[in-house]
């Protein structure tokens, strides 16, 4: 071991009083390499298992009109080897070591990961570590891998009616903000991608100035951070791409979108920009989250699905950990014979009836036990542990989870009816519908025959 | 955007060729998330927590595991009565059966159960599968009291209130219809209708609008009393706990529940028989294709090497042929992957493909061309061995959350595997030959038996 490490170290954070859903924290500590590249590290020795992610700051954010996909076509270039290590060759070793790896582009990031026996850890760290400077970007992979990449849209968002109702909604919701447009990338965008492209995003993007890696579960932090040194450790920081903060103006009026879309069942979904983890109202987003629709207890279950019987299901989404402000969704399918406008409607009600109605102490206690027990729940599972990790880390600061549970718990029903006033307005709203183009009937196939070409069919005993 | 959907039981999620949705995160996998892994992989390489049985007076089989790293508990109820147990003409009784013990009990209505739920923050989930229900509770320990009383009310006392069974119909009702715009269940439903003919494996678990529409209270009481007793269950329970308190807090309460005989479903195992093709017309732009053909009984010893071979075929894994031959090499097809569906009584093989239209009959092509090989050459040396240290080394990995550990737990005992089964499988696989595979392909690979293509057919040159 050469090079000196440098340990930056973030004491514990007892930033709350411990309760056993907040003790994670204790745990959890940060160094920066010789280089500067951060390390994230959580230890929790429950099992011989250990998840380990590198996370680069860039993603569809970084994307330039005409050239929508580039971040989500360079993680999948990146299965394609390296000078020492074909992508064959890679994959298998992981393979053969039981290990289950992946990797996610988001607009704001982009992470590979690997989980895997503990005492193999060395496998992904000297991939990882090499691929991040070392890819070889071949234009026949790349070629193939651009159709690989238009069937994942057509699978994801083409043929799938809700997504691509939420790939509309958004492009009209957001404007300036990169949210516009689909982390995927527009079909055509795809098509115009080239290789240069790739090559130019990675050495752009693909450095330790513009990455951190998350390691959680079962390791030995000094044998870890030797390892870490020796490879990643040696690899020259580079520069850190600007980041930008982008929030769009505020919305002039309400905007509604309309899609015609094969489908048997109709939908809507409704957005209404909202802040992040930068302001303390996103804890109480969280909070009016857990009211609507957390449990079949909550506003919407009861009183759209139950009581009116109006629709089949019903959601809310919100990610507080998001870089720049983002929109909280309200998305419900409609049963069979059920009126749009009326169903529209009522969900408006029930955010009338935040503002107007301050809530019971028992229902907001019910809400802030639900989200701490998901919170203990959560940190059942080493992988995605270091995934929400590093989405505090992208959004803001990883250590901003330890303010979760306290600022949760800090919500007063007069905070709730000041929350969904000052959001929940019909100017700050963008409506999705989408409205089936066939008549359901038409298109149900029939239990035999129907629209089924040919059909011969023979019979043979049990076997 | 996903509303809020029960997560599928260990037996049924190899029918999800799409692991992630699309959600609002908007996360892009590059391959299918979770390497597809056979039901009941075993362990090997690392220590499982160690799980205890006991069988209660009533011949309630109780299995305890400890596992402390967070502060919970999680219970599994097996109970032998799944949509094998249907009458002819009731498709879709058990699932709503399962559904329905959630609804209303001698001392609490629908209402009461979710709110005392909910402000504990637990989760209660039933499911049905072909063999069986599972109904599924996690709660923290400091809870623990209450959603016991919780858990064992409506197991022991569902009423199956008629107005909650109504509103359940029709979200089932409601959920079959909008099935019908995901290519994959609509091949699913074709698939198994057309391989398993007149066998109860060939109706969806969910029955059918108008079978569930017939369904009355009375029937749901009768199945119930019928299949829900303690000498036809299993239960485990894992966590933060130990077998004294389940003996102490648990025990008691399971003991009113009453033993009953249990009338035998006649089996009737029959299936398509030569060739048959079901194309179906849908206004999407990919082609969704299903190849496939019967197979084993989770019980047969063919099971392992089977194992092996779709592992080395299709595992959803880069590494697997179908991965390489239409993916990496052709860029046909995003998900590609094949799987066997062992049961309590012979189950099913196919080959999943999701393409554009065009590609259709180059992809069928080229699986078929693989199915072919597995029964004319053996697997090589290399694949055999990779294949196996996968398989023995990812299970600690796949069962390393309760939840599923649990799941685990309850389907070994169920299929009768022994107790001492996650012990044996390392070696029951590293046992496997490539004459023992190609043994298995011949036995029962029958590339053109069954096959359903999804797709604007005209584009797929189909019609």
């Amino acid at each position: 071991m050469k090079a000196p490490l440098i340990f930056v170290l973030i004491a514990a954070l007892f930033l709350f009083p411990a309760l056993s859903t907040g003790e994670i924290s204790k745990d959890i500590s940060e160094v920066r390499l010789s280089n500067g590249l951060k390390v994230i590290m959580l230890e929790n020795h429950k099992a011989p298992i250990v998840s380990f992610q590198v996370w680069y700051r860039t993603g569809a954010r970084n994307e330039i009109a005409g050239k929508t996909g580039l971040a989500h076509m360079l993680e999948h270039m990146m299965f394609k080897g390296t000078e020492k290590v074909s992508g064959e060759q890679f994959v298998r070793a992981f393979y053969e070591l039981g290990g289950e790896q992946n990797a996610s582009t988001s607009h704001d990031f982009t992470y590979f990961f690997e989980s895997l026996a503990s005492n193999s850890i060395a496998v992904p760290i000297d991939f990882e570590s090499d691929r991040m400077s070392n890819l070889v970007l071949r234009e026949s992979d790349f070629r193939t891998e651009r159709m690989v990449v238009l069937e994942e849209r057509r699978m994801r968002v083409d043929d799938d009616p809700q997504s691509f109702l939420l790939e509309q909604l958004e492009a009209a919701a957001y404007q300036s903000q990169p949210y516009h447009w689909p982390v995927i990338g527009w079909a055509q965008d795809i098509e115009r991608l080239t290789i240069d492209d790739v090559k130019a995003f990675y050495s752009r993007y693909y450095n330790p100035a513009n990455a951190f890696i998350v390691v959680t579960g079962d390791f030995k932090k000094k044998d870890l951070l030797l390892r870490l040194e020796e490879t990643f450790g040696k690899i020259p920081a580079g520069t850190a791409a600007p980041r930008l903060f982008i929030e769009d103006p505020r919305q002039p009026g309400e905007r509604r979108v309309i899609v015609e879309h094969p489908a048997q069942v109709g939908s809507l979904v409704v957005g209404w920009h909202v802040p992040n983890l930068r302001s303390e109202d996103s804890y109480v987003l969280e909070v009016i989250k857990a009211i609507l629709a957390q449990g079949k207890s909550s506003r919407l279950y009861d009183h759209l699905l139950r009581g009116k019987a109006l629709v089949l299901d019903s959601s809310v989404d919100y990610s507080l950990t998001s870089q720049d402000p983002g929109l909280f969704y309200i998305s419900c399918s409609f049963l069979p014979g059920k009126d749009p406008k009326e169903i529209e409607q009522a969900v408006y009600e029930e955010l009338e009836l935040l503002k107007t109605g301050p809530l019971g102490t028992r229902e907001l206690e019910k809400a802030k036990n639900q989200l701490e027990a998901s919170f203990v729940f959560d940190q059942e599972s080493i992988e995605s542990m270091g995934e929400k990790l590093g989405e505090y880390e992208t959004a803001l600061d990883w250590s901003a989870i330890n303010a979760y549970v306290p600022s949760i718990r800090s919500v007063t029903p007069q905070d709730i009816q000041r929350v969904a006033s000052r959001y929940f307005t019909a100017q700050n709203r963008t409506v999705g519908i989408l409205s089936p183009s066939k008549p359901s009937s038409e298109a149900v196939p029939q239990p035999s025959g129907g629209g089924i070409k040919q059909r011969s069919i023979r019979y043979r005993a049990s076997r | 955007m996903n509303s809020e959907k029960q997560k599928p039981p260990i037996a049924e999620f190899t029918h999800k060729i799409r692991a992630l949705a699309m959600n609002v995160k908007k996360h892009f996998i590059v391959f299918i998330l979770g390497l597809i892994v056979p039901l009941l992989t075993g362990a090997c390489c690392l220590a499982m927590p160690k799980a205890e049985m006991i069988e209660l007076p009533n011949h309630l089989k109780l299995i305890v595991f400890e596992e402390h790293s967070i502060p919970a508990v999680t219970l599994e109820l097996l109970v032998s009565a799944g949509s094998w147990q249907d009458p002819q003409e009731m498709k879709g009784l058990a699932n709503l059966t399962a559904k329905s013990i959630l609804l209303g009990t001698r001392s609490l209505s629908f209402d009461e159960i979710n709110k005392r739920l909910d402000f504990i923050g637990a989760s209660l989930d039933a499911d049905c599968t072909r063999d069986f229900a599972l109904i599924g509770m996690q709660v923290l320990k400091k809870d623990l009291d209450a959603g016991l009383g919780l858990f064992t009310e409506v197991i022991i006392h569902p009423t199956f209130p008629s107005a909650d069974v109504d509103g359940q119909k029709d979200d089932i009702i409601g959920s079959l219809r909008s099935k019908e715009d995901d290519p994959i269940e609509v091949a699913n439903k074709a698939f198994n209708r057309a391989l398993f003919v007149d066998n109860p494996y060939a109706s969806p678990v969910e029955g059918t609008e108008k079978s569930v529409a017939e369904i009355g209270t009375t029937e749901l009481s009768s199945f119930y009393s019928s299949f829900y007793r303690p000498n036809n269950s299993i239960l485990v329970i894992g966590g933060d706990i130990t077998l004294r308190e389940v003996k102490d807090i648990i025990v008691p309460k399971l003991v009113e529940w009453e033993a009953a005989g249990i009338s035998e479903t006649p089996s009737r195992v029959e299936f398509a028989e030569g060739v048959v093709n079901v194309a179906i017309d849908k206004p999407v732009s990919q082609a969704t294709i299903m190849l496939g053909c019967p197979a084993m009984e989770r019980a047969s010893a063919d099971y392992y090497p089977f194992q092996v071979l779709n592992q080395i075929l299709g595992s959803g894994d880069l590494s697997s042929r179908l991965m390489v031959e239409l993916r990496i090499k052709k860029g046909l097809a995003y998900a590609v992957e094949s799987y066997p569906e062992a049961r309590k009584h012979a189950g099913s093989f196919r080959v999943i493909i999701q393409t554009k239209a065009s590609s259709a009959k180059e992809s069928i092509a080229l699986a078929r061309k693989e199915l072919e090989r597995l029964r004319h050459e053996p697997v090589s040396e290399a694949e055999l061995q990779a294949a196996k240290k996968f398989l023995t080394g990812n299970f600690p990995l796949k069962y390393s959350q309760q939840i599923d550990y649990a799941k685990f737990l309850a389907q070994i005992q169920f299929y009768g595997l022994g107790s001492d089964y996650p012990d044996r499988y390392a070696s029951l696989i590293n046992a496997v030959t490539s004459e023992e595979i190609l043994g298995v392909a011949k036995k029962y690979i029958a590339p053109e038996n069954v096959t359903v293509i999804v797709a604007d057919l005209k584009k797929a040159q189909i019609k």
